[in-house]
């Protein structure tokens, strides 16, 4: 009797332990920290290149990791221009009076201090932005609550346009309020929104058609990748299953001895003004 | 009175044993013969034939059959084996002898199939890029929730891994999981896993003998570049009726021989079906509200009919069908997310002895394999319903001849050709509403190959072995390929029972599989050759060797394989780019695959070595491979080297077979693997208020932004697990033979991986994201029972 108990007893012993787990894991990719440079640059729009470090600010104890930071800005092939840092404690620096240019090539150089090499990025400014040839908007009544700018309401949304050929750019296609659409690699772009917000009072809204150069196009498309792959517990198994991207993320990091993104657009908007169910 | 039959028999033995002398240099007969319990008519497998003088002891097959190769001369069969009576057969060996030997037993109704330990062929008589094994194999290996599984089984062989805990899929030297030709009688299978790959397709009930050649490809095998996995199912048995049935913690199985017309005509038909969610079991903190529900079945049924001596025909039918619904609340509405595999094939196979020296077999199949991926979403309240489904489908038809022609002894030739046509669809999509709008889109591609091959196989010297031959592919779609394929093997046995084997093979693969390498659940698609996809091959070498050494009472055996393999051609996913992404958005994606995918070069190179000691009632086998995979495309991870997802550096795995007594028996298996290459972001940035893009009223204050500049950048945790298992053979009822099997599985608990994924992380309060592993498959008790009637 006493054997038939231990047994039942080992046999429950082994069935309890049956349970999947979730093991957390160091990170791995904060075993080295090094300069991170942003900017991205636009005709018209002024030059700002941001400068930090890798990983969480709050563990290396200051906001500014450069203190004596140099970071300058040039076209290709001219003379260097060094910006200013925005104020003392920012981590923003602006170009005054330069500008950028569709078709030519911008470099920047960043010179981080304490003996750590200088970081260098190159951008070429798309030479022709995609232009929007066909726009429909029919509102369909439908109306929303409880979105980002209140009570909405809904329309069905068309736009076209033909991409420059020959070349690698991206097109973000957006509102004042979402990202609408991101296409890459095609030369005649269709885009369909099915119930595109707009706010409920409102006579028009502005659509923005950005053409990016490869580096920010890749960016758009990791952070669109990331974005679609972090979720959080409540979903767990539909999340890991449906979620989760399983690919490898583009590297659309091209700066020289340090990461981050040095790239340009240029803008394209049109407005669409609404009225009773009519498109403009 | 068997005194004197002993007596006897030994001085017929004495006295004929001159003219044995003399007759020896006479040339080589075959005995064959078949062990037959007298009273039930009965063959009787496992039952070790002695021939004496010889003292080597061979064992009937699975139908009782014995075949042993002599000199001519005087010998006496001995058999001597517990509950049956012994008896000795004098033998004058002239011709080559066919003999039926009847066992009687005291207890005829009591004999209880005895346990077996491993044991497989001499090392030294395949060559040694090939395994070989049967059902016993299987049978005798500890299981996963009482499931025995023929990839898991081979995933322990060397040179052969799996992709990751749990998975149904192998790795043959440094090739993928999609390099592999998966073969169910000749017909392919595209997917063979069932529940997240807990088990494979391969029914372990309808399997007869599997070969997997890792190299020295026969030429009659092509399209795929790392591996041939040739499966044939069980016969039907034209004489009686038998069958088994077994019931597991996971499934239930059941097979079934049924003659129909004696000796002509016979059905062979063997089911597994899922019993309930197991995985709602063992999931039930990651679950919470939502339901999940698992369920697989697969059908084989083979029809056989021998119309003459000469003809056999085989009708085979096989399908399978695996999926799991997972149904989940949110807010007002609720989500339902399907995930479902289905194959089914037909194949008719005539073989033909068109003389005693021509053999054909003509075949024709065709199959359908497709993958669906399906989400739903329904508020009742407002009677609102919309579902999208993504589906994958291939599908293909072959028509083959093969002709094997031996000229002489030490000649034979295997010829033949094949036609297939490959229709595939990697994109198809239908969405429905409320509004019972339909959308259907779809992406499908056709391809054709043609095959011819011939392959001389020469018998230089005794067991001395050469074939060589060349296969011709021939591949059309809106580009033509025309491949050659070389192929040359040697294996060869000495003197001294070592054996040599060597190998140059090329291969080529015109269907490309290309899978998931990030993090998440691994998703597939299969690809057609094009004007935008090159078919893929590959050079591959082999060098080794196999010896015997008898030690003490018992043998040691060792067998070592050295192994390169260039590969060109082969595909991945581009950055940014997944199975999901295309399977849910491209709907173009036929036209544009080269934005998709991507092709480079592949190398692997390593070495296998497997040893085994076999002594009386134990057995222990060590599997274990040193090996080294990278990959190299142009357009990947800026044209660097990087790890291959299939490098796996040393994988290791001990198993001993104990047979506690003759009718239990007991089995241990410890695995190990180091880690595979997987991607992860290398620096996580926080990112700046966003000035990208310019007008967008966004909320967002900043963000953690993930970057990845290094392909295969992180590995996993090895893998290791000790599995143990018990079979005990039993008459049930005292009339059926039975098994009752039972055992654990990853006994010490190890976490192993079975996916990794990154966890949000909110930047404002600092917390950081993380990467994190789910471990699937803990302790799990196993348990089955098979009766056999």
């Amino acid at each position: 009797m006493r054997l038939k108990c231990l047994q039942l007893n080992m046999f429950l012993l082994v069935f309890l332990t049956s349970c999947s787990q979730i093991e957390m894991i160091d990170s791995p990719w904060n075993r080295s920290i090094v300069p991170f440079v942003y900017s991205v640059i636009s005709p018209g729009k002024p030059v700002i290149v941001f400068l930090r470090r890798s990983g969480l600010m709050e563990d290396s104890g200051d906001s500014i990791p450069y203190p004596d930071a140099v970071v300058s800005f040039r076209e290709a092939d001219s003379a260097w221009m060094e910006l200013t840092r925005d104020e003392k404690d920012s981590c923003f620096f602006t170009a005054k009076g330069m500008t950028v240019t569709n078709g030519h090539k911008y470099q920047i150089k960043v010179a981080p201090g304490n003996g750590i090499r200088s970081l260098t990025a190159e951008t070429a400014v798309p030479s022709e932005a995609a232009q929007l040839d066909r726009i429909s908007f029919a509102v369909d009544g439908t109306s929303a609550s409880n979105t980002s700018f209140g009570e909405a309401m809904e329309g069905a949304f068309e736009a076209s346009w033909d991409a420059p050929s020959g070349n690698d750019y991206g097109y973000l296609l957006y509102n004042s309020f979402n990202i609408l659409d991101f296409v890459q690699g095609k030369n005649e772009c269709t885009s369909n929104i099915q119930g595109l917000l707009y706010p409920k009072d409102s006579l028009n809204f502005t659509i923005y058609l950005a053409t990016t150069d490869i580096h920010l196009k890749k960016w758009i498309q990791n952070k669109k990748i990331q974005d679609s792959q972090l979720f959080d517990s409540g979903q767990f198994f539909l999340d890991v299953v449906m979620g989760a991207f399983g690919g490898v993320s583009p590297n659309f990091s091209n700066i020289e001895n340090g990461i981050g993104l040095f790239g340009s657009y240029l803008l394209e908007e049109k407005t669409v003004i609404i009225s009773d169910n009519e498109t403009h | 009175m068997k005194r004197i039959e002993s007596l006897i028999v030994l001085i017929l033995f004495l006295c004929l044993s001159v003219e044995s002398y003399c007759q020896e240099t006479s040339g080589r007969y075959q005995i064959r013969g078949t062990v037959l319990e007298k009273k039930t008519g009965q063959s009787l497998k496992n039952i070790p034939v002695k021939l004496l003088p010889y003292t080597r002891v061979v064992e009937t097959d699975k139908k009782g059959r014995v075949q042993l190769n002599v000199l001519g001369g005087i010998y006496i069969l001995t058999i001597d084996y517990y509950p049956f009576d012994k008896i000795e057969i004098p033998l004058i060996i002239k011709a080559d002898t066919t003999i039926n030997i009847f066992l009687t037993s005291p207890f005829e109704s009591q004999y209880i199939e005895p346990v077996e330990v491993l044991s497989s062929k001499p090392v030294t008589d395949n060559n040694s890029s090939m395994e070989h094994m049967d059902k016993k194999w299987m049978e005798r290996l500890p299981s996963m929730v009482g499931e025995k599984d023929l990839l898991k089984t081979l995933a322990m062989t060397s040179g052969v891994t799996s992709s990751s805990e749990g998975a149904s899929d192998i790795q043959v030297r440094g090739g993928t999981h999609g390099q592999n030709l998966y073969l169910l009688d000749g017909v392919p299978l595209y997917s063979t896993q069932h529940v997240f790959g807990l088990i494979s397709a391969y029914n372990p009930s309808a399997i007869d003998q599997v070969e997997l050649y890792k190299g020295a490809f026969p030429t009659r095998f092509g399209g795929r570049l790392s591996s041939v996995l040739d499966v044939q199912t069980v016969d039907a048995d034209l004489r009686k009726w038998k069958g088994d049935v077994e019931l597991g913690l996971l499934s239930s199985k059941a097979a079934i021989h049924i003659p129909i017309i004696k000796d002509k005509l016979g059905l062979f038909v063997a089911g597994r079906i899922s019993n309930y969610s197991l995985l709602s079991m063992i999931l039930p903190d990651l679950l919470g509200e939502t339901s999940l529900n698992t369920y697989f079945s697969d059908l084989n049924i083979n029809l056989i009919w021998k119309p003459s001596k000469k003809d056999q025909l085989k009708l085979s039918y096989f399908s399978n069908q695996d999926g799991w619904d997972l149904t989940q609340p949110d807010n007002e509405s609720m989500i339902t997310v399907l995930i479902e595999n289905s194959q089914r094939s037909l194949g008719l196979n005539w073989t033909r002895d068109i003389s005693e020296k021509l053999k054909n077999e003509l075949k024709f199949f065709s199959d359908a394999s497709q993958f669906e991926l399906a989400h739903s979403s329904e508020i009742k309240s407002d009677n609102l319903y919309f579902s999208e489904s993504s589906t994958t489908k291939i599908a293909s038809t072959l028509l083959s001849d093969r002709f094997q022609w031996k000229y002489n002894n030490q000649l034979s030739f295997d010829a033949g050709g094949s036609f297939t046509y490959f229709r595939l669809t990697p994109f198809s999509k239908l969405q429905t509403d409320t509004a019972t709008s339909v959308l259907r889109l779809s992406s499908s591609d056709g391809f054709t190959e043609t095959c011819l091959y011939s392959e001389a196989n020469f018998l230089i010297d005794k067991n001395q072995h050469l074939s060589g031959g060349l296969r011709f592919s021939g591949v059309f779609n809106d580009k033509s390929y025309f491949i050659v394929e070389p192929r040359i093997r040697y294996h060869g046995i000495f003197r001294n029972g070592t054996s040599i084997s060597a190998s140059i093979s090329k291969m080529s693969q015109s269907l490309h599989r290309v899978a998931n390498a990030g993090l998440g659940f691994p998703l597939e698609l299969y690809l057609p050759v094009s004007s935008l996809l090159k078919p893929q091959e590959a050079w591959i070498g082999t060098l080794g060797g196999a010896r015997e050494f008898p030690i003490s009472e018992g043998t040691f055996s060792a067998k070592v394989d050295i192994w390169y393999k260039l590969m060109s051609n082969i595909i991945d996913f581009k950055e940014g780019y997944d199975a999901q992404t295309i399977l849910l958005s491209q709907k173009d994606f036929m036209n544009r695959t080269e934005e998709f995918v991507s092709q480079g070069k592949g190398k692997a190179y390593g070495v296998d070595l497997s040893v085994q000691y076999s002594q009386g009632r134990t057995t222990l086998v060590g599997n274990y491979t040193l090996m080294r995979a990278t990959n190299q495309f142009d357009d990947l991870n800026n044209g660097k080297l990087f790890a291959a997802p299939t490098d796996i550096r040393h994988s290791l795995s001990l198993t001993g077979s104990f047979k506690l007594s003759d009718d239990f028996l007991m089995t241990a298996n410890w695995q190990y693997q180091s880690g595979r290459p997987i991607t992860i972001p290398d620096y996580v940035i926080e990112w700046p208020d966003p000035t990208f893009p310019p007008g967008l009223n966004s909320n967002e204050t900043g963000d953690f932004q993930f970057l990845t500049t290094n392909r295969a950048n992180y590995r996993t945790k090895a893998f290791h697990k000790l599995d143990i298992s018990f079979m005990k053979n039993f008459r049930l009822l005292n009339r059926y033979q039975s098994t009752f099997s039972f055992g654990v599985y990853n006994a010490y608990n190890r976490k192993n991986a079975y996916l990794y994924y990154i966890q949000n992380a909110d930047a404002s309060t600092g917390e950081q994201p993380t990467l994190r592993m789910l471990s699937l498959f803990p302790t799990l008790p196993s348990l089955s029972m098979t009766i056999k009637f």
